[in-house]
């Protein structure tokens, strides 16, 4: 059967076979979660660990995850660096460019809370989300490859447990 | 030729237009009146004995009430010198000639000195924001006596 | 397939002889390329202002990542800087570290152990090879081949091994520090290098074989941004991009610093000034780093690579403008020191920023596609343009 035997915990056979049964939230978290493709978009030093996640030795590809020039062919914006103020409103354009549902991960003390460059500078935003909201913030300078795949797991983990209801109605804001 | 003679030499081609500065032995530097900068860089450009032809790097510094400097890092490509040339600036009103015919490479490096420092550099026709924002209002940031904006937080004394 | 049939003044030559293309009035646009662009390496933008496919003007506007680093390091103890230079230059973090510890040796005439400096050449020509696997694999992206990406960054992973082992970190080192280094190697590291060293030249070949045959590779950089020496000179563009327009200029020989005067090796220079000789320059330089680590491990002499210091230290008072070859170009630092615990003026020279300006200048006339791969061969970082 394919694709459908691999995912029992999403599918329920009806007796008399031919049928599943699944609910709408399952299925569609399921795809979401299995094909995260993130834009290459990176702005300083975590875009350098972000390129290494995405090549040979850790191979972000076996977590579905491909990446994307454009943001309109993306789900998954990963803030990969410090993003200055003459940056932010360019990422808020980016954001709203995502189709939706989209996700974005702060990765990186910069993107968190401005990192190393919070204090005597006058340039750095303090923070992206205070431009765009944040799913998962990563820490670190840089973080790992490890640390940026265990914070992707944490998303579809999140993910997974969306309810439609929540995000339709999101969108309706 | 040492770095030393290249000095004295210099010294004595521009006489009293350039001023020998004692700093590092390892870099030699001149003083020069802003109003010959563009002559003087010319020159030793030109002339054949010094050929100093590769600008580096422009650093401007402010000494507060000592005025403004901005400070020219040269070298030459062929014969390996190095030379640095300092001009002295008033902080009131710090003007300086673009040197961007001699050196085109000098144009970025004196937009940000006007953007940073508030040097105002003569005969340059782009002189517009290159680093920071396009609706930057808040002053010269590099100054010392910047106070800062409403977005910047001082580090705590520790 | 022949070479000159792709060069870019026979196509404007063949419009202009036709009459069609004379006739027809075509109106100039913009392209707005960047920020976000995954050819701009990191947050620059282009204003093209195009005729058609063909580039008339480009003005760069830079910024997006514009730090204050250099306002930042005002405000800090000559300790607490190195992990800023790190971030100035993350892609070859070692040498940014080197030439502000360089800085501060000059002016406070700080004697460094021989050992100490044997490591620094060792991890600064490591740290090249890194820079410029990445450099070689982006570009040959940027033209449109993902292997070679693959490739590069499966070589850089395990020179982030060696560094990792050594100072723990796998991107921002801190590792060169004021006077020496912060810590000896691991025992086992230099049969370690040594294999590397010896596997990168084998494999280098292969990347020739990839890439220095490919048909549209070839055509895509021959004859394509040609940069001659006086141009190249006058904008202050330095390092490999320098050389490839056949000046014969690398600081590591020409205002030596740490111990390169006793190594050997060569310095590969450019004949057509284009981006083919941009390319090739770096994978030469790839394989004498390879042999000036070999030298350096061969005569490491035993000692102690730290120095012992307080914290925080009043440098002496003095200036001086540091400067040494990144994997770039010329990477310069000047400190003004008053004499505080504190430096009073510093300044970071990328080498990126010359490079960047001269871009404009070369690429007009030429189409987008074109622009892209000039931009790749320069090299262009945008920390070190910002700061």
């Amino acid at each position: 059967m394919g694709v459908a035997s691999k995912i029992p915990v999403y599918l329920e056979k009806a007796p008399g076979g031919g049928i599943l049964v699944t609910s709408i939230d399952k299925i569609l978290n399921w795809s979401r979660a299995s094909s995260l493709w993130y834009m290459l978009f990176g702005t300083a030093c975590c875009a350098i660990e972000m390129m290494c996640t995405g090549a040979s030795r850790y191979d972000f590809d076996r977590l579905g995850m491909i990446f994307r020039a454009s943001p309109r062919q993306s789900d998954l914006m990963f803030v990969a660096g410090t993003i200055t103020h003459k940056m932010a409103s360019r990422v808020k354009i980016l954001y709203e460019q995502m189709a939706e549902p989209r996700y974005v991960i702060a990765m990186g003390g910069c993107a968190v809370r401005g990192g190393p460059f919070y204090y005597d500078s006058y340039a750095v935003l303090k923070g992206i989300d205070k431009v765009i909201p944040v799913d998962v913030y990563i820490p670190g300078c840089p973080p790992r490859p490890e640390s940026l795949m265990e914070g992707c797991l944490k998303l579809r983990e999140k993910i997974r447990k969306e309810k439609m209801a929540d995000w339709s109605s999101d969108s309706a804001k | 030729m040492q770095n030393e003679q290249l000095v004295s030499q210099l010294v004595e081609k521009f006489g009293a237009q350039a001023e020998k500065v004692e700093l590092n032995p390892a870099q030699p530097a001149l003083v020069v009146d802003k109003s010959i900068l563009v002559e003087f860089l010319k020159q030793i450009k030109e002339d054949e004995n010094f050929k100093i032809d590769y600008l580096s790097c422009i650093s401007a510094v402010d000494y507060l009430e000592n005025g403004m400097e901005m400070n020219y890092h040269l070298c030459s490509i062929e014969l390996r010198y190095k030379l640095t040339v300092k001009v002295k600036l008033d902080r009131e009103k710090p003007e300086v000639p673009t040197i961007r015919e001699i050196h085109p490479g000098a144009d970025w490096h004196e937009r940000e000195a006007w953007e940073l420092f508030g040097i105002d550099i003569k005969g340059h026709p782009n002189l517009k924001t290159l680093l920071l924002p396009e609706d930057w209002k808040d002053g010269w940031p590099m100054r010392r006596d910047w106070e800062g904006n409403d977005d910047f937080v001082k580090m705590p004394e520790f | 397939m022949d070479e000159k049939e792709l060069h870019i003044g026979e196509h404007q030559e063949q419009d202009e002889q036709n009459p069609v293309a004379r006739e027809l009035h075509t109106e100039e646009f913009l392209v707005n390329m960047g920020p976000q662009h995954p050819s701009t390496h990191g947050v620059c933008r282009l204003l093209l202002t195009m005729d058609g496919e063909v580039i008339v003007k480009v003005e760069p506007y830079i910024g997006y990542l514009h730090r204050a680093i250099e306002k930042i390091c005002e405000n800090r103890i000559y300790n607490q800087i190195t992990p800023f230079m790190d971030r100035f230059e993350y892609v070859s973090s070692m040498l940014a570290d080197w030439v502000y510890a360089l800085c501060v040796e000059r002016i406070g005439q700080i004697e460094v152990s021989p050992r100490a400096e044997y490591l620094r050449v060792i991890f600064g020509e490591l740290q090249r090879i890194a820079s410029h696997l990445i450099y070689w694999g982006v570009f040959a992206m940027d033209l449109g081949a993902v292997t070679p990406f693959l490739y590069g960054l499966r070589e850089r992973e395990m020179i982030m091994d060696l560094f990792e082992e050594t100072c723990g970190q796998r991107l921002t080192y801190n590792y060169i520090r004021i006077g020496g280094v912060s810590q000896d190697i691991n025992p086992g590291f230099e049969q370690k290098c040594k294999k590397f060293t010896s596997y990168m030249c084998q494999v280098l070949e292969d990347y020739e074989t990839l890439l220095n045959e490919n048909p549209i590779f070839l055509s895509r950089t021959k004859n394509i941004g040609v940069a001659p020496p006086e141009l190249s000179v006058a904008y202050g563009v330095s390092g490999p991009s320098l050389r490839a327009s056949g000046v014969n200029w690398d600081i590591r020989k020409d205002d030596p610093y740490g111990y390169y005067e006793k190594f050997e090796f060569e310095i590969p220079q450019g004949k057509n000034y284009d981006t083919w000789d941009r390319y090739q320059a770096r994978v030469i330089e790839m394989r004498e780093s390879c042999k000036i680590i070999e030298q350096a491990l061969d005569g490491l002499p035993e000692g102690d690579p730290t120095f012992k210091m307080r914290a925080s230290f009043k440098l002496p008072e003095g200036e001086y403008y540091a400067r040494i070859e990144s994997s770039r170009g010329e990477m310069g630092c000047y400190i003004v020191s008053k004499g505080e615990k504190k430096p009073y003026r510093l300044k970071l020279r990328g080498s990126s920023f010359n490079n960047l300006m001269i871009i404009p200048e070369i690429s007009k006339g030429l189409k987008i596609a074109d622009l892209v791969a000039i931009f790749a061969s320069y090299d262009i970082i945008m920390p070190e343009v910002d700061r």
